[in-house]
């Protein structure tokens, strides 16, 4: 991963929030570099606050020490757990909204249209959100992420709610679109599996007050990687064994 | 063309069951009208004869236009201060804390006993009076359905813009303004039905002109079919409002929350 530019990085991250019974210590002492192009997948008892990570590096919140340096106007997009789409505006109109604050309108006009054309939310172009199924909402939130050609892609278990097949289908398409433009994807999954199967390096995070417990890396590229490779399962027990301890 | 066969027949079913509603009353009306005295209950035809009266007098246009005058001032003050005063106290809690309380006071105590403070406060002023009953009654129910709007503004959109790197201005009337339109639309409907009541009792108490004056004369004669007259006008300009102008608005605005 050295060779590739770092894009993103924090250092010595800490964040609280007050509750009733005084401050509840969510992340503690979190350092993390991000490299342009790989995929980091984070992985960590549920309720152990990746999601208060990602607001941090997406800059909805910001920490109580430490910094969050990015590379100067990196382009970041959000894919959320459930679809954030504007319901009065149309299905284009989702999409341009946030292009138009990275492109020109030429190049959004050109993108929009491929992937609109790519996904088969063309003939939905002039429609509104509700018009659309939950999959096909989630699917334009995949699209909107993509549209803004990012350099950085977060991903929060955005899979969660769907079906087994609509899930490859999204996943294809966002690493598909990965492998043409490079994007690095800093990636919520609590299926360590998927981390497995398509992260470069596997972030495994304590319980809270939250820490990296164990950094894995992958070295495999993506498209030789089964879950029969010795290596690989050797791995992914690994990740399920932190887990299960965790959860008894 | 099937579908626009079967969205016709649906609607002329609908209106035939509306038209049947209306004659049921209308004959029952002329029947009880036949048992009883025209003082208590005059039948639709001496109605309309009075009606017919109105028109050509020219004494429904006269009063309609004061009333519609009335309303319209007092209206328009309560949507304006309404919608300001949603603004300001969304944007203070310090306000809110203070002014939310006398707000639901207000809102509390009956039309009625506002016409008398304002009879006392105002004499029968001819347009003070009604306006200021208008603006008192309509006022809340313009500001809780604002401030309800602004409320419930999802602040997982502002969270998208934000991460999206969308300008203060650009979420302000990408985001607030459209998710606040339909709650203004439906303070402008409630408040019209509220202010156009408001006006009519006003005018009946306390003034010396309009429908409300015109309706407590006819009550003040014994003439019972005007009375009648009178309210078919009420419920005609109510109407027009209501289906010729805020239900299309209300439908256009909020045209993206129609499933498909």
């Amino acid at each position: 991963m050295g060779k590739n530019a770092e894009i993103l990085e924090l250092r010595r991250v800490y964040k609280s929030f007050r509750s009733k019974n005084g401050g509840l210590k969510v992340l503690a002492d979190i350092s993390l570099s991000v490299y342009a192009g790989e995929v980091i997948a984070l992985v960590g008892p549920s309720g152990c606050g990746k999601t208060t990570l990602l607001n941090i590096v997406a800059g909805l919140l910001d920490p109580d020490q430490g910094d969050v340096n990015q590379k100067q106007g990196l382009r970041t997009a959000y894919i959320f757990q459930e679809p954030r789409l504007l319901p009065w505006k149309t299905v284009e109109a989702n999409l341009s909204f946030v292009q138009h604050n990275f492109l020109l309108p030429s190049e959004a006009a050109e993108v929009r249209d491929n992937l609109l054309q790519r996904t088969g939310l063309e003939p939905y172009r002039n429609v509104y959100p509700a018009q659309l199924s939950g999959g096909m909402k989630q699917r334009l939130e995949i699209v909107r992420a993509l549209s803004i050609r990012p350099q950085l892609l977060l991903m929060d278990e955005p899979f969660k709610s769907l079906d087994l097949a609509l899930k490859y289908q999204l996943q294809e398409l966002i690493f598909e679109r990965h492998a043409e433009e490079k994007f690095a994807i800093l990636l919520i999954t609590h299926d360590p599996e998927e981390a497995v199967m398509q992260a470069d390096r596997i972030i495994v995070l304590t319980d809270k007050p939250t820490n990296i417990y164990r950094e894995i890396i992958i070295d495999l590229p993506r498209r030789e990687r089964s879950i029969k490779n010795p290596e690989l399962y050797q791995k992914l027990e690994e990740i399920l064994g932190f887990l299960l301890k965790k959860q008894q | 063309m099937n579908n626009f066969t079967s969205k016709l027949n649906h609607v002329l079913k609908k209106a035939l069951i509306s038209t049947t509603g209306i004659l049921v009353v209308l004959i029952l009306w002329n029947i009880l009208a036949k048992k009883y005295h025209p003082l208590i209950l005059p039948s639709p035809k001496e109605t309309l004869g009075a009606l017919k009266h109105l028109v050509e007098s020219g004494q429904v246009w006269t009063n309609t236009i004061i009333t519609f005058r009335r309303t319209a001032a007092g209206y328009a003050a309560a949507l304006v201060f309404g919608l300001l005063t949603a603004l300001l106290l969304k944007a203070s809690h310090f306000l809110q804390s203070l002014i939310r309380p006398v707000i639901t006071v207000v809102q509390i105590i009956p039309p009625v006993i506002w016409v008398v403070l304002a009879v006392l406060w105002f004499g029968i002023a001819d347009d003070l009076t009604p306006v200021f009953l208008i603006f008192i009654v309509t006022f809340p129910i313009v500001f809780i359905n604002i401030f309800t709007g602004l409320e419930s503004i999802d602040v997982n959109l502002v969270e998208m813009a934000v991460v999206y790197r969308c300008s203060k201005t650009k979420i302000i009337t990408n985001i607030y303004l459209p998710a606040l339109v339909p709650h203004f639309v439906s303070a402008l409907s409630l408040g019209l039905s509220f202010a156009w009541k408001s006006t009519i009792f006003a005018e009946f108490i306390g003034s010396s002109s309009g429908i409300g004056f015109a309706l407590s004369m006819a009550n003040a004669n014994l003439e019972t079919e005007k009375l009648f007259a009178w309210t078919i006008i009420l419920v005609l300009v109510m109407l027009v409002f209501e289906y010729g102008l805020l239900y299309p608005l209300n439908k256009k605005v909020t045209r993206w929350k129609q499933h498909g």
